[in-house]
C-alpha cells in the first residue's frame, strides 16, 4: 500500500529549520503534478483534497473537518482555492464543474487526518 | 453549506483556480481559462484562449490587474484584466515560450508590481523572472530539479522554491542576486505546496512509502 503524508515545517524563512512540527497522514492524495490540491486560506485554515473529499484543517486549534465528499462519477477533486475572505472556497472537479462552498456552517463530522509529532 | 455549482464552462477537469475579488478564474484540462462572476446567474464573464493543453498554474497579481497562467504546453501567458471582453475571447498581453516543460509554479513579487517568478517542470528545471509589463525575461536559474512551487518572503527580498524530481529540495534564494541562502534536502518525495503564515512559514512534503 502506498502511503502519503505531509510534513508541516515552521519558520523556514527564519532559519530553514529541518525539524518538522507535525506530520499529516493523507492516504488518498492524488499524485498529479498538474493539480492544485492544497490551499491555505486567510482564516488560517488549510484545505486539502484527497480523492473525492475535501478536508479542512484549522491551524489555530488543530481541528479537522470534512467539507464535502463528491459523487464518485463527479470526482476526484482536482483543485481547491480559498476566496480572499477565508470563508468561501471553490472546489474544482474532474467532471469539469466547480462547486462553491461557505465553510462557516461546516460541521465537524469526522477526523481522517491524523497529526503526530 | 454549498452555495452553487458552476457548470458549462469547461469540458474537462478543472485543475487550477484563482480568485480576484468576486471573480473566480478557472483553468481546465481543455486549455480554457474562464472568469466567473460568482454573484451572478450567468457566471461566465470572460474567456481567455491560448493554452493548447492543461492549465496547471493560475495566479492574479496583487492589484488584480494581471493574470499569469502556466500550462502543460510549456507556455506562460500574461493576461490584462482591463482588456478582457465578455463577447469575444481575450487576446493575451504576453505569450512567453522560454520554459521547456510544464509551467506550474507562479509567484507574483510582493514588493515589485510587475515582477513574476515562474518555475518549469522536470524537463526544464528553471526559475525565471519576468517583467510582465514588457514581457522581458530578467533572469533564469537552472535549479537542477522540477519546480513544484515558488513563494516570495513577504518580509525580506527572498524567494523559496520547492522541488520534485530529482532532488526534492527546498531552496531559499536571495533576490535579485539568486545566491543560495539555504537548502534543505533529504525529502523522499517532492515538495508540492508551500504557504507563508504570519511570521512562520509552512511547507508540505508529499511522501510515499511502499
Amino acid at each position: 500500500m502506498v502511503c502519503h503524508y505531509f510534513e508541516i515545517c515552521a519558520n523556514l524563512f527564519v532559519g530553514l529549520h529541518q525539524t518538522s512540527e507535525r506530520t499529516l497522514d493523507a492516504p488518498d492524495l492524488v499524485d498529479d503534478y498538474y493539480l492544485n490540491l492544497l490551499d491555505w486560506g486567510s482564516a488560517n485554515v488549510l484545505a486539502i483534497a484527497l480523492g473525492s473529499t475535501v478536508y479542512l484543517w484549522d491551524a489555530t486549534n488543530g481541528s479537522t473537518s470534512e467539507l464535502v465528499t463528491v459523487e464518485d462519477e463527479d470526482g476526484p477533486v482536482t483543485s481547491v482555492s480559498w476566496a480572499p475572505d477565508g470563508r468561501h472556497i471553490a472546489v474544482g472537479l474532474n467532471n469539469s464543474e466547480v462547486q462553491l462552498w461557505d465553510t462557516t456552517s461546516n460541521r465537524q463530522v469526522c477526523i481522517y487526518i491524523i497529526f503526530g509529532l | 453549506m454549498q452555495l452553487r455549482t458552476l457548470r458549462g464552462g469547461h469540458r474537462q477537469r478543472v485543475g487550477s483556480l484563482a480568485w480576484n475579488n468576486h471573480v473566480l478564474t478557472t483553468g481546465g484540462m481543455d486549455g480554457r481559462i474562464i472568469n466567473n462572476d460568482v454573484r451572478i446567474r450567468s457566471h461566465i464573464v470572460e474567456t481567455y484562449s491560448g493554452h493548447e493543453q492543461e492549465v496547471c498554474g493560475l495566479k492574479w497579481s496583487a492589484s488584480g490587474s494581471q493574470l499569469a497562467s502556466g500550462g502543460n504546453d510549456n507556455l506562460l501567458y500574461i493576461w490584462d484584466r482591463a482588456t478582457a471582453s465578455s463577447n469575444s475571447t481575450t487576446q493575451w498581453l504576453h505569450r512567453l515560450e522560454d520554459h521547456t516543460s510544464a509551467v506550474k509554479a507562479l509567484a507574483w513579487c510582493p514588493f515589485q508590481g510587475n515582477l513574476l517568478a515562474t518555475g518549469g517542470g522536470s524537463g526544464d528545471r528553471c526559475i525565471k523572472f519576468w517583467n510582465t509589463h514588457t514581457g522581458a525575461c530578467l533572469n533564469s536559474i537552472d535549479t537542477g530539479s522540477q519546480v513544484c512551487s515558488l513563494l516570495w518572503n513577504k518580509n525580506e527580498r527572498e524567494l523559496l522554491s520547492s522541488h520534485g524530481f530529482t532532488q526534492n529540495q527546498l531552496t531559499l534564494w536571495k533576490y535579485p542576486s539568486m545566491v543560495k541562502m539555504a537548502e534543505l534536502t533529504g525529502h523522499t518525495s517532492r515538495v508540492l505546496f508551500m504557504a507563508q503564515v504570519i511570521d512562520s512559514f509552512l511547507h508540505f512534503v508529499e511522501h510515499k512509502s511502499d
